[in-house]
């Protein structure tokens, strides 16, 4: 285990969307989003708030400098195409096989400012399953239900696991329950 | 990777090469200090520098803040507008201009802000200085 810094990162792009990455010049962050939709499904009697998760969003950003040798033909083209690219994104390249990958669509910018460097950033979004890898972990292994939430989610369950409620005090609840 | 000094040597070298900016500087143009002695002189330092990183370890480009500052001794004739020659030329040279520095390919080459005073001499205050120039940014990328 070893913690790195961001200055070996390293965006890879394959226009052609295949594996074949090649990396982009003077670029110099990048984010992976992977935020779960969360659901409200807190009941009557709940002491806190509660959720159910859907699917993991897969987007993020990228930015960096323009550089006319490069940008036009390795980010605008891509970002201008209509068939999703494939897209690399390493944390450090100290250890290069530690990387997220997957198609992805991407949008870009351009910013020129009187007092600075031309800069680019961008957005993409996955456009096909994203792997984590060497693990190969799916980054969207979602569920629609929590766990834990299976079968009997009643208050009584919940005090009844917490060692609040006497045998005779669950049974009179679960009766209830049957009743509707 | 060139080195930022290749930068500050060709600020040097593009002020010191300039035949106007000799006749009402004639003492020269000097790094930081001048000499004992010098009354009409430019004197540059470094203000400040950023890095701009990238990905690689590498620099996108460099900003350097230079102060870069024509002073005349007030009693010399002329003094006054010695400087202010100096400043208009050292404007000339470095405001959008061509500066080349090995390594490096010129971004832009601007003042941030003009410099207009009256300083006292550090040691006799009863000796004033006329000082023009300005503060100047340049950006290069290696």
């Amino acid at each position: 285990m070893a913690r790195r810094h961001g200055s070996t990162g390293q965006v890879a792009i394959d226009p052609a969307g295949t594996t074949t990455y090649v990396p982009v010049a003077a670029l110099n962050s990048w984010t992976l989003d992977s935020a779960r939709d969360k659901v409200d499904v807190t009941a009557f009697g709940d002491t806190n708030k509660q959720y159910v998760v859907g699917l993991p969003d897969t987007k993020g950003t990228f930015s960096g400098f323009w550089d006319e040798l490069s940008t036009p033909d390795t980010v605008f083209a891509v970002a201008g195409a209509d068939v999703p690219c494939g897209l690399k994104l390493t944390p450090s390249t100290i250890t290069p096989t530690y990387f997220a990958s997957g198609l992805a669509y991407l949008d870009a910018s351009i910013d020129v400012k009187s007092d600075g460097a031309v800069s680019i950033s961008g957005e993409w979004v996955a456009a096909g399953p994203w792997l984590w890898e060497p693990q190969g972990a799916l980054l969207g292994r979602g569920s629609e239900r929590a766990p834990g939430r299976e079968g009997r989610t009643s208050r009584a369950d919940r005090d009844d696991r917490a060692g609040l409620l006497s045998d005779e005090e669950n049974d009179q609840i679960e009766e209830r329950e049957r009743r509707g | 990777m060139p080195e930022t000094a290749a930068i500050d040597e060709a600020v040097i070298d593009l002020l010191q090469q300039d035949l106007q900016l000799q006749a009402v500087m004639p003492d020269g143009v000097f790094w930081g200090a001048g000499p004992p002695g010098a009354t009409r002189l430019v004197v540059v330092t470094r203000l400040g520098q950023v890095d701009a990183p990238i990905f690689g370890g590498a620099r996108a480009y460099e900003d350097v803040t230079y102060r870069i500052r024509a002073v005349a001794l007030s009693t010399l004739p002329h003094a006054n507008a010695d400087a202010r020659a100096a400043e208009a030329r050292i404007e000339a040279l470095l405001g959008g201009g061509t500066l080349t520095a090995p390594g490096y390919t010129l971004m832009v080459a601007r003042r941030l802000e003009p410099i207009h005073d009256t300083e006292p001499d550090a040691v006799d205050p009863a000796i004033l200085w006329q000082v023009r120039g300005g503060d100047y940014q340049v950006m290069m990328s290696p």
